[in-house]
């Protein structure tokens, strides 16, 4: 692989995956604990439950791109 | 099922097939295409990655789940959230980087040939179990619209996706597959507005037996593990290899998947609602996969009954004939060229349109064997569990050695599949865990065990550098056979 252009051998480092694999299991605990708890009582609290669940996971996304991959490769 | 409702299904069906035929003529080459496809933008990437997972099986197969139990429903859906997060925040940015266009040439490329032909095997097979999948959910929608067996049913499902397919065509469903999407979408909602506006929620909470709302207890635990692991099992397929390539930026890699997983909440939910006033107000329903086109049926008027039914015959159709011709590539491309150079252009299309019949044909069997939608879907993951910790391997464990990776999805897929197979034909207990989980764990638990000790025991040796679309430096034989590839 050393042969290639630098970025075709790009592997994540080790610390970015520990990262990630607990935004996964924070982001997957969130959600199953507001499922289990705060769903179908009533169609506006669910609406309002899932968009609180849609801005969690689009915040610690967009944070772990910003300061993890964006510059990853280059 | 109405006269109007079947009216809307034809009207509709005979416009799709005008708007595939006139979209396939604008397109000259396939090669039009995959150059297309490699300068996806944020929308269209969105769209193909959560349309590809939203098809029938999604949308009939979750509400058939929440139907008896709407946690399982709920569980089942939500796998898929931690599953996109793999893709997100692991897999798309180092695979983007080296842009590969097969799986085949990934596993090659980071591992070794061997393995390449491996996971190409396991393609195959995987892809048999989604295609069933599709055919089932087309049946299903069949045997309602028409009221005829599930068997004959079957046999017109298959005949049509190939009519579907000769007329449209994979070129015709690309333009089509987003408005198809978005119609599904609104069908959903509207459905289930429908529902909570004329039922409620407390009538639901009322009437149906306390066990419908149980959160499963340890079981609920075993089953969303069981199903996160299934749902990633659909990772180290060619067309997650396709998206992430086909990807324009880096940035746009990254965020569709994870709109993927934000859209695995809206299908938590509607499936988890949708089933419950299913289980309401259509008692004693046996095909429960039929559940949402049956409510859809009983609550929507005519016209929108049969938006909903021909979008969700549409999109599952359109998977079907998608997953057709990818298994048929893999085959072509990956596992009879490398070994046969000499065969001449039209022999290898004539093997790719024999293959395509056989495929049908052992897909409509399997179908006919498992019956249930999300029974035969993940029967068939099985077989890819294994490939899992290779494929994560793949993307931040340099040490990851070809020979573990072989060994481990090797092993470890005889031992899952075997062990799911065995429950099917009642050699080990009835029941979730021997049926599911157990065969689940041990394959990938098996398979990280051996990639690791055989990693560290004997370490890699160079992978075989395999030369990307994306570097512009593929021989014309390699071309030309990408030509034949469906994406």
């Amino acid at each position: 692989m050393s042969s290639e252009k630098s970025n075709v051998g790009l592997y994540l480092p080790s610390s970015i995956v520990g990262i990630a694999a607990l935004i996964m299991l924070v982001i997957t605990v969130i959600v199953l604990a507001l499922f289990a708890t705060t769903m179908f009582i009533n169609p506006w609290l669910d609406l309002v439950v899932i968009l609180v669940m849609f801005a969690i996971i689009y915040y610690i996304g967009t944070w772990y791109y910003n300061k993890y991959l964006e510059h990853l490769g280059e | 099922m109405e006269l109007e409702i079947l009216t809307i299904v034809i009207v509709y069906f005979v416009i799709l097939l005008i708007i595939g035929y006139i979209a396939a003529r604008r397109i000259k080459t396939y090669r039009d295409y995959i150059i297309a496809a490699a300068q996806l933008n944020m929308v269209l990437l969105m769209g193909t990655v959560i349309a590809t997972q939203w098809g029938g099986v999604t949308v009939m197969g979750i509400p058939g789940l929440a139907y008896k139990e709407a946690y399982r429903a709920v569980y089942y859906a939500l796998g898929a959230v931690p599953r996109f997060l793999v893709w997100t925040l692991l897999l798309a940015i180092p695979i983007w980087a080296a842009k590969p266009w097969t799986v085949t040439e990934w596993f090659s490329q980071r591992f070794d040939k061997k393995n390449g032909y491996l996971i190409a095997i396991l393609n195959v097979i995987g892809f048999l179990g989604l295609i069933a999948g599709q055919l089932v959910a087309t049946t299903r929608i069949f045997t309602v619209m028409t009221g005829v067996s599930f068997e004959t049913a079957m046999l017109l499902g298959v005949a049509i996706v190939t009519i579907y397919t000769a007329t449209a065509g994979i070129l015709g469903v690309v333009y089509t597959d987003l408005f198809q999407f978005i119609l599904i979408f609104t069908g959903v909602i509207t459905l289930t507005v429908v529902a909570h506006t004329s039922i409620g929620l407390s009538t639901l909470k009322t009437n149906l037996p306390p066990d419908h709302w149980s959160l499963l207890g340890l079981d609920g635990v075993a089953y969303f593990i069981t199903l996160f692991i299934l749902w990633c099992a659909d990772l180290p397929y060619n067309y997650v290899i396709q998206r992430i390539s086909s990807a324009k930026t880096k940035k746009i890699v990254f965020m569709a998947p994870l709109f993927g997983a934000m859209s695995y909440i809206l299908t938590a939910y509607f499936g988890a609602v949708l089933g419950s006033y299913a289980a309401y107000t259509l008692p004693g329903l046996k095909a429960t996969d039929e559940a949402v086109i049956r409510l859809s049926i009983k609550l929507l008027p005519p016209i929108g009954a049969g938006l909903l039914c021909s979008s969700l015959l549409a999109v599952t159709m359109s998977s079907a004939d998608t997953y057709l011709n990818a298994p048929t590539s893999v085959i072509v491309h990956d596992l009879i060229r490398p070994f046969k150079p000499s065969l001449s252009d039209k022999q290898l299309l004539r093997i790719a349109e024999i293959l395509t019949v056989i495929l049908a044909v052992i897909a409509s069997v399997i179908g006919l064997w498992l019956r249930g939608i999300i029974t035969v879907l993940i029967t068939f993951l099985y077989f890819t569990i294994a490939a899992i910790p290779p494929f994560i391997a793949s993307v931040f464990w340099r040490k990851a050695s070809a020979e573990g990776s072989f060994w481990g999805m090797l092993i470890g897929g005889i031992v899952g599949a075997g062990l799911r197979f065995a429950n099917i034909y009642g050699l080990t207990p009835p029941g979730y865990f021997y049926g599911m989980y157990l065969p689940a764990w041990l394959g990938i638990a098996i398979s990280t065990v051996i990639l690791v000790v055989l990693s560290i025991v004997k370490p890699k040796t160079t992978g075989t550098e395999i030369k990307t679309v994306s570097r512009g430096n593929i021989s014309p034989q390699i071309q030309h056979i990408i030509k034949l590839m469906p994406w």
